[in-house]
């Protein structure tokens, strides 16, 4: 029998700057998580970064293609974090994506991130990622590349998906 | 607390956006998922592919049993070269899926799935991303049936097993 399947996590949405977030004791009960962010940093020009379970390890792969005015590929492997994208965060324009995260509960297997997103003035992504773990994600950690900070009233949704 | 998104009606609990059924892999050479309810306008899939192949083999999908038509893919090479639209060819879904920490994960949508009037289409957004040349995939493509969807066979391109790693969920969407 078909059941409902999205449901709220968690909501963030920032009252002041901060360098960081952090969305913790994430539930495992569910197959996949949904991440929707639409945030802006205080100087343009910066990436969002994201980690797993406060691992900043080099166990991070990516992998972008990016469409502005042309189509371009960028990678990188073993990184400390995982890039969202190459079109930074943009003080005026903002920027808005979302992460899906598979099997993010389980033990057995790494683990897959597939990222779309987009800035308001141009400018459309889809990244994946792959985080070198088998551990369940319990915590999800945003922040700006840079030691930038996030603005106020950037948000930051996050889903668990039935299956 | 978690809050379901839908909305109440009645008296109960609804949603526009349903889990149907979820299935793994058991070491076998197809998954054939059968008995899709029609009643969902939209299918949304979301996968994680692993075979038994040593160093890899494609992953290919035929709905209703169905071979696809034209499709196309545009994919990353791994390294910063410019992505270029492919021609895909007979049912393949899914490269490079191989063994060890070697998955394809993706997410597929197939539009008007339940229309008895038109062929089907097909779009999907998928990684290989583990390895030292990751990549991303934005494939799109039609099925060959005006037939309403009602059940999906994955399947090793070359043979291959899908190992128990393999997670295949399917979604309906109201419309």
């Amino acid at each position: 029998m078909a059941t409902p399947t999205y449901f709220g996590l968690a909501e963030v949405t920032l009252a002041a700057s901060v360098s960081s977030i952090t969305i913790s004791n994430i539930s495992q009960e569910y197959r996949d998580l949904a991440l929707v962010v639409n945030a802006k940093s205080a100087t343009s020009n910066y990436a969002l970064l994201m980690q797993f379970s406060s691992d900043a390890g080099a166990n991070y792969n990516r992998s972008l293609m990016s469409m502005g005015s042309g189509v371009s590929a960028d990678y990188n492997t073993g990184a400390t974090s995982l890039r969202w994208d190459n079109i930074n965060l943009d003080s005026n324009a903002g920027y808005a994506g979302v992460a899906n995260l598979l099997d993010y509960s389980k033990t057995d297997k790494k683990k897959y991130v597939l990222l779309r997103s987009g800035r308001g003035n141009g400018g459309t992504n889809l990244t994946t990622g792959f985080w070198n773990s088998n551990a369940a994600i319990t915590s999800i950690t945003l922040f700006p590349s840079g030691s930038q900070t996030f603005t106020a009233g950037s948000t930051f949704n996050l889903f668990g998906i039935v299956g | 607390m978690l809050i379901p998104l839908g909305f109440f009606s009645g008296g109960g609990l609804t949603s526009d956006f349903e889990h149907i059924t979820t299935v793994t892999g058991a070491g076998t050479s197809s998954i054939i998922i059968t008995g899709l309810p029609t009643d969902y306008r939209h299918l949304q899939i979301r996968f994680l592919l692993q075979t038994s192949d040593s160093i890899w083999d494609s992953v290919s999908f035929e709905p209703n049993g169905v071979g696809m038509g034209p499709s196309y893919a545009m994919q990353t090479q791994g390294d910063t070269t410019v992505p270029t639209r492919e021609s895909y060819y007979g049912s393949q879904l899914q490269e490079s899926v191989g063994r060890g920490t070697n998955y394809g994960a993706g997410i597929m949508e197939i539009s008007d799935a339940n229309s008895t009037t038109k062929l089907k289409t097909l779009k999907a957004f998928y990684a290989n991303t583990n390895g030292s040349a990751p990549r991303t995939w934005v494939y799109g493509g039609s099925v060959n049936t005006t037939s309403p969807i009602t059940s999906l066979n994955f399947y090793g391109w070359n043979g291959s097993l899908l190992t128990s790693n393999t997670r295949i969920s399917v979604y309906g969407i109201k419309g």
